[in-house]
């Protein structure tokens, strides 16, 4: 029986797995397909509910796992071939010098979620207006300083591809709600003069602190919510005409902007159902991975010794991929020792 | 005055022609926003399926909306998150009252929509669309 835990993708879920493993004396593979590591909460500025330097936190938690002789991490490397059953999987690696064969006793997937590109929805001009971004664009906008400046409104949409069973998923992905109001925030931040509405269908703050963290967003940042889904962006002489019904009034409203951004679905990562061909687990029908029990067994894949972690198998936030990697190295743990 | 639920009203009609359960509808009110038509209406699209679902057929067989939305037009059925054929349900509740000799509100479809919603060109020539 092999001691070591292969851990795909080096996002938050698998750097924290890759470490709870390693302080309890296993030996980690952690395979990354990017050249870094970080995935997704790399990308971010700031964190929600608490706005926490995103970049400094997740760099904090890559150099833990760089510093740890017993974890090691390969970058640009991919999963081509496993064989095997718990305790004993052969798998192969496709990295940058060349194929390796490797053995190991458990393996975790944590290969993280991507952001739906909003190409269908025409309606609301993205990919034809640039002033219209989806919600990983302006995290991309703050790093860089490039918020809008000066006596400027901003919109944020919500439900761009979740809550949407004709042109995205039916499922609601769960954080967009409190990183719209994260955003909102920051853009006060980075622009005082600036005016933020916010057009939501239902507020779904499901986490500590993140009915409050909304509501500051609201009371201490004066970002205006209205209640209904955007129906229309329109270009108008430069700007932007937001369109939808206030339907609290039951009245049709419309905003002019400078900037509309999308809150875009989160969804399975790409090659999600590939992946699961190669390692023989199943996936649910948005091509997510599949738990084999939800409620007390959320990281047991249908295939006994591979385990999941993290937004990889639904949308979730930060702290409950933490504590999903968590959970995934106490299962390896128990295969592998 | 207080609405006492029920559930006796056209609203089994409705979805038996739809073979759909309105219930469907996420109330999120993207069919009124983007409609041109908006401002003529008295109840917007999805208020139509509350009212609908609150067997409040009089108020609904009563509007001006039924006889205005889903004619020559298929904007807020297009964008509808989950595929509500309104057009459907709009010709469905215009039958019902014509047997019940409901008189129809309007029955022409608005000719400025036609020209400046669908051709782009007008849109630029200072006309609401």
């Amino acid at each position: 029986m092999s001691k070591k835990t292969l851990i795909i993708g080096g996002g938050i879920a698998g750097i924290t797995a890759a470490q709870k493993i390693a302080q309890n004396g296993g030996e980690v593979i952690l395979t990354e397909k990017e050249g870094t590591l970080g995935g997704n909460f790399a990308k971010l500025t700031y964190t929600f509910p608490v706005l926490g330097d995103a970049k400094a936190l997740v760099s904090q938690e890559v150099q833990k796992v760089q510093a740890t002789p017993s974890i090691e991490i390969l970058t640009n490397t991919a999963v081509a071939a496993c064989q095997g059953e718990i305790g004993d999987f052969t798998v192969e690696l496709s990295t940058s010098n060349g194929t390796r064969k490797e053995n190991v006793g458990a393996i975790i997937v944590a290969t993280g979620f991507h952001y739906m590109e909003p190409t269908a929805y025409t309606e609301y001009s993205y990919g034809r207006n640039p002033n219209v971004v989806t919600s990983l664009e302006f995290e991309k906008m703050a790093a860089e300083n490039r918020l809008p400046q000066g006596d400027v409104r901003v919109v944020f949409v919500h439900c761009v591809g979740s809550r949407d069973k004709a042109k995205g998923y039916v499922y609601c992905s769960k954080i967009c709600c409190s990183y719209s109001a994260k955003h909102a925030i920051m853009m006060k931040k980075a622009n005082a003069q600036s005016k933020s509405y916010v057009f939501y269908i239902d507020i779904r703050a499901l986490g500590k602190g993140y009915e409050e963290f909304i509501r500051s967003a609201m009371e201490e940042y004066s970002v205006r919510y209205i209640r209904g889904r955007v129906a229309k962006v329109l270009e108008s002489e430069g700007k932007l005409l937001v369109r939808a019904e206030d339907s609290l009034m039951g009245n049709p409203v419309e905003v002019e902007a400078d900037l509309v951004v999308l809150a875009s679905a989160m969804e399975a990562p790409i090659g999600s159902r590939e992946m699961a061909a190669i390692l023989g687990i199943a996936t649910d029908e948005y091509g997510f991975f599949q738990d084999v029990e939800s409620n007390v067994r959320p990281c047991h894949s249908s295939k006994p010794g591979i385990f999941l972690a993290g937004s990889c198998t639904q949308p979730m936030e930060i702290a409950s991929a933490v504590a999903m990697g968590g959970l995934s190295a106490s299962e390896a743990l128990a295969v592998t020792r | 005055m207080r609405l006492r639920i029920h559930e006796d009203g056209i609203r089994t009609i409705v979805e038996e022609g739809i073979q759909k359960s309105l219930t469907a509808c996420l109330q999120c009110s993207k069919c009124g926003g983007g409609c041109a038509r908006t401002e003529e209406f008295d109840l917007s699209p999805r208020q139509v399926i509350e009212y609908l679902l609150d067997c409040l057929d009089e108020q609904v067989l009563d509007s001006r909306t039924i006889w205005l939305c889903g004619k020559n037009c298929t904007g807020c059925e297009a964008i509808c998150p989950v595929g509500i054929p309104l057009n459907e349900i709009m010709a469905t509740l215009r039958e019902e009252a014509k047997r019940r000799g409901i008189e129809p509100k309007y029955v022409q479809p608005s000719l400025i929509y036609h020209k400046f919603e669908h051709c782009s060109k007008h849109r630029k020539e200072g006309e609401e669309c």
